[in-house]
């Protein structure tokens, strides 16, 4: 069978544009990115975390354009990003200095500073509810004594380090990989595997994290020791001078997962004894089940079981990124006549036909 | 005053004050264009708490303006699409760096202070309202 190249679906593509901006919105009810930047806030923040980069306008205006659809909204602003110039490196960034709005812990009731809920559905009622007008805060008392300040609220780990049951790893300050500017490799750095984790798509890294606990991995359930969400502030220090520039808050969530440790930790008197490691997660924005799940891959990726899939550190970051997985699978229902007729003739000729 | 603590003051809290003081004393400072305010990314460098590493989550869109007087080079770079903001506190680094109109900046940046300790008290209050009170449960 020969083959000849064909064109001629300019006309219909451009017709089925027109059609497809048609059925985009509905006339009289066009919503502004405003809108969608002062009522969608979770959405944006999972907009945010998957295409890698934080600003809630570019967020806002990527889910107008595409209809409500995530993988589109992630691909348009992945593909803003590419357009733009990297002008700096941030300074090194501490969640230490978060202004904490909201942390919890599940493993400690009585942690220094409090549980505080902040911002959050997992009080609510999860029934539909038609009225959806702003309610606004009520007036009431608050705790006159309390003497920490929210933007340097200790860490549960500091409880465990203080009671010898996890020991602190000195400072690395290794240059991390950066998966943006190199392709990753297997086995992949620590820094390039929570870089890809962090942007991974919120479903499929949920799913992989669920998966671990279910007996695929780790198989242990995780004590979450602190969720933390809160204002980031972020520096620049472009002349290296120390004196650095303040460029303003992003807002993050942070996992810090306890895990008992498998292997025993030798002490300073040589002794053996159990001790707790940690999965890590963070992500822009309020993403609490993302970063949950994130802590858990984490630390089966750092810690592998076997031939577990997730510890396979290939298996799991290779497709948990949205732009990767969805390309691929979408690009399915694009032309490809040529690789199917190769297929056909060999179907044909295996049934004794001359393949034309 | 740190850099760090009067970028803060202004983005935080003075973003009215910062253009205003860019708008009134733009003459009386000579200062050449380096760039124009534009977009572009920062990298965020984060250092992670269970192995003590460094990783990058993600890139950040800030808007950057650069001025000069001789090899005086004032910056102004702010979170998100700026350009009027970024562009008054490139001005206001190049006053600070030729300790120039220092006097004006100590007035506003002392009201900023007031402004910032009222937001933080506010805010905290507001937080404190979630926060689980043990004791009570118990009773």
């Amino acid at each position: 069978m020969g083959y000849v190249a064909v064109k001629g679906g300019t006309k219909a593509i451009q017709a089925s544009v027109r059609m497809y901006k048609d059925k985009q919105h509905a006339k009289g009810f066009e919503i502004e990115v405003a809108h969608i930047k002062a009522n969608m806030n979770q959405l944006i923040n999972q907009i945010m975390s998957e295409a890698s980069l934080y600003d809630r306008d570019l967020a806002a205006l990527s889910i107008l354009q595409a209809e409500g659809n995530m993988e589109e909204a992630v691909f348009l602003l992945r593909a803003h990003r590419s357009t733009l110039p990297r002008l700096y490196y941030s300074t090194v960034t501490n969640t230490r200095d978060m202004f904490v709005e909201r942390r919890v812990s599940a493993s400690f009731k009585d942690i220094p500073g409090g549980q505080i809920l902040g911002a959050s559905p997992d009080f609510t009622h999860r029934l539909l509810d038609d009225d959806q007008s702003f309610t606004g805060m009520h007036d009431e008392a608050v705790e006159a004594s309390y003497t920490y300040s929210l933007d340097a609220l200790p860490k549960v780990i500091d409880y465990l380090e203080q009671e010898g049951l996890f020991t602190k790893k000195p400072e690395d300050d290794n240059e991390p990989d950066d998966i943006t500017k190199q392709t990753i490799e297997f086995p992949s750095s620590r820094s390039e595997r929570l870089q890809s984790l962090t942007r991974g798509q919120t479903g499929a890294v949920t799913s992989l994290g669920y998966a671990e606990i279910r007996g695929y991995g780790y198989s242990s359930h995780p004590n979450i020791g602190e969720v933390r969400v809160g204002q980031q502030p972020m520096h620049i220090d472009p002349y290296d001078t120390g004196d650095a520039y303040y460029i303003g808050d992003i807002e993050l969530t942070e996992v810090e997962a306890f895990m008992p440790a498998d292997e025993d930790e030798m002490d300073d008197t040589g002794s053996t004894e159990k001790t707790f490691k940690i999965g890590y997660g963070l992500t822009f924005g309020q993403n609490e089940t993302k970063a949950i799940a994130m802590s858990v891959l984490d630390y089966s990726l750092e810690h592998p079981v076997g031939n577990a899939a997730t510890s396979d550190d290939e298996f799991v970051l290779l497709h948990i990124d949205s732009v990767e997985s969805t390309g691929f699978i979408s690009h399915l229902k694009l032309p490809h006549y040529v690789t199917f007729q190769s297929v056909l003739d060999r179907v044909r000729q295996t049934k004794g036909g001359d393949g034309q | 005053m740190e850099r760090k603590r009067w970028t803060s003051l202004f983005i935080k809290h003075g973003e009215n004050e910062a253009i205003e003081f860019f708008n009134t004393y733009e003459t009386r400072v000579d200062f050449d264009i380096i760039s124009e305010p534009a977009e572009g990314l920062t990298m965020i460098k984060v250092r992670e708490h269970a192995e003590n590493s460094l990783f990058y989550i993600g890139e950040m869109l800030v808007t950057e303006t650069k001025i000069r007087q001789g090899q005086t080079v004032g910056l102004g770079v702010v979170k998100g699409s700026h350009a009027k903001l970024s562009e008054a506190l490139s001005f206001i680094d190049l006053c600070f760096k030729l300790e120039v109109l220092k006097e004006e900046l100590v007035d506003i940046l002392a009201e900023l202070e007031l402004k910032e300790a009222e937001f933080i008290k506010s805010r905290t209050n507001e937080i404190l309202k979630t926060k689980v009170d043990f004791d009570m449960m118990a009773e």
